[in-house]
């Protein structure tokens, strides 16, 4: 099941991919491969998110205790 | 037990039955985060004070919080509710994040001029540091009102098919959660004796109904989940803010002496001894 957020994106992925060219697609998806083998490679690194859902809390106050 | 903890104990106990004789109801004290460790000592915690024999049909729960997850909030008041019909809450400090959608789940909130809520919109951590999730999802819709429009760059493409949309769901979904909870709880226990218009002049004392209740509870979710209205997740919001901007009832306490004093000599105490031990959390109650 997709959220409202999901849906967004891929219907915004799909007007925008629609106005570029064919060629112009390919040079974008050959940058984010690109993108992505620099990641695999440990030479780029991503800014990660994560959400503070179960353990994030217990690990950052019991971890803080323990010290 | 040494002698200091005997003494502890005593004066602990001493301020927490003298609380409990002023408002007529149980009283615990729950500080420090909130977070799922605390489901299983709380639920111990109330079943025991429940089964004491002075138990009686009201709590007042004394909250000092830095916040934590919604969803640990939804399981505490599960609990509480099972055993007790009129929850309220004590603001001595603050109650921020999760904490404001906890004390939100009472009959009646008591604060001072000193004390405060905090903006609930959900938290995401980027490896330093905790950074507003809907901060990030403001920007993912700017990006896609400009794909709307036609004029989204080719960088800003490359950005939108990276995005990860795992976690852009689920903050999604926490925003959802903590709506979703605060118009369920707000409707069901705070607004419950809400009979007539009181602010609103031109429905000055006609009746209130389900209706209206829900759109209130609603308005009040959206402003306290607004990132852009608060600017700062620490943000402290006062009685007067409550009241004024947000419009909510809140029992003010600051010139109550007697009630005021018995409040703060209890949680001070408690909060020197939780500093003084490096405890993570602390709940305490008579019983204990």
């Amino acid at each position: 099941m997709t959220t409202i957020v999901e849906d967004k994106i891929k219907e915004a992925l799909g007007k925008s991919s629609a106005l570029r060219s064919d060629d112009k697609l390919v040079r974008i998806n050959n940058l984010i491969s690109k993108i992505q083998d620099l990641e695999a490679r440990g030479l780029l690194k991503r800014q990660q998110f994560s959400c503070p859902t179960t353990s994030d809390f217990e690990r950052e106050v019991l971890h803080k205790k323990s010290t | 037990m040494s002698e200091l903890d005997k003494q502890f104990n005593k004066t602990a106990r001493e301020r927490i039955v003298a609380l409990e004789d002023l408002l007529q109801t149980d009283v615990i004290l729950i500080f420090g985060p909130i977070a799922p460790y605390l489901v299983r000592p709380f639920r111990t915690f109330i079943e025991n004070l429940r089964a004491d024999e002075n138990a009686k049909e009201q709590i007042s729960i004394v909250l000092n919080t830095p916040g934590g997850s919604a969803e640990t909030v939804e399981k505490l008041v599960e609990i509480v509710r099972y055993h007790y019909g009129e929850v309220w809450f004590i603001i001595p400090d603050e109650a921020m994040s999760a904490g404001t959608i906890f004390a939100l789940s009472g009959d009646a909130i008591y604060m001072d001029y000193t004390s405060s809520l905090g903006p609930i919109d959900p938290q995401v951590h980027n490896g330093k540091e905790w950074v507003p999730a809907l901060g990030y999802l403001d920007r993912v819709n700017q990006m896609i009102d400009k794909s709307q429009a036609g004029t989204l760059t080719d960088a800003e493409l490359l950005v939108l098919q990276s995005l990860d949309l795992a976690m852009l769901s689920r903050c999604e979904q926490a925003k959802n959660l903590t709506i979703t909870l605060l118009k369920k709880w707000l409707c069901e226990y705070k607004f419950k004796d809400w009979e007539v218009h009181e602010s609103n002049h031109d429905k000055l004392n006609q009746p209130v109904n389900d209706e209206e209740k829900d759109q209130r509870a609603e308005q009040i979710a959206e402003i306290l989940s607004n990132n852009q209205k608060w600017h700062s997740h620490g943000r402290k919001i006062g009685i007067k803010k409550l009241k004024e901007v947000i419009k909510l009832k809140i029992e003010d306490y600051s010139t109550n002496h007697n009630l005021r004093t018995k409040i703060l000599s209890y949680s001070e105490f408690m909060l020197d001894f939780m500093i003084q031990h490096n405890l993570p959390y602390l709940l305490h109650s008579r019983c204990q």
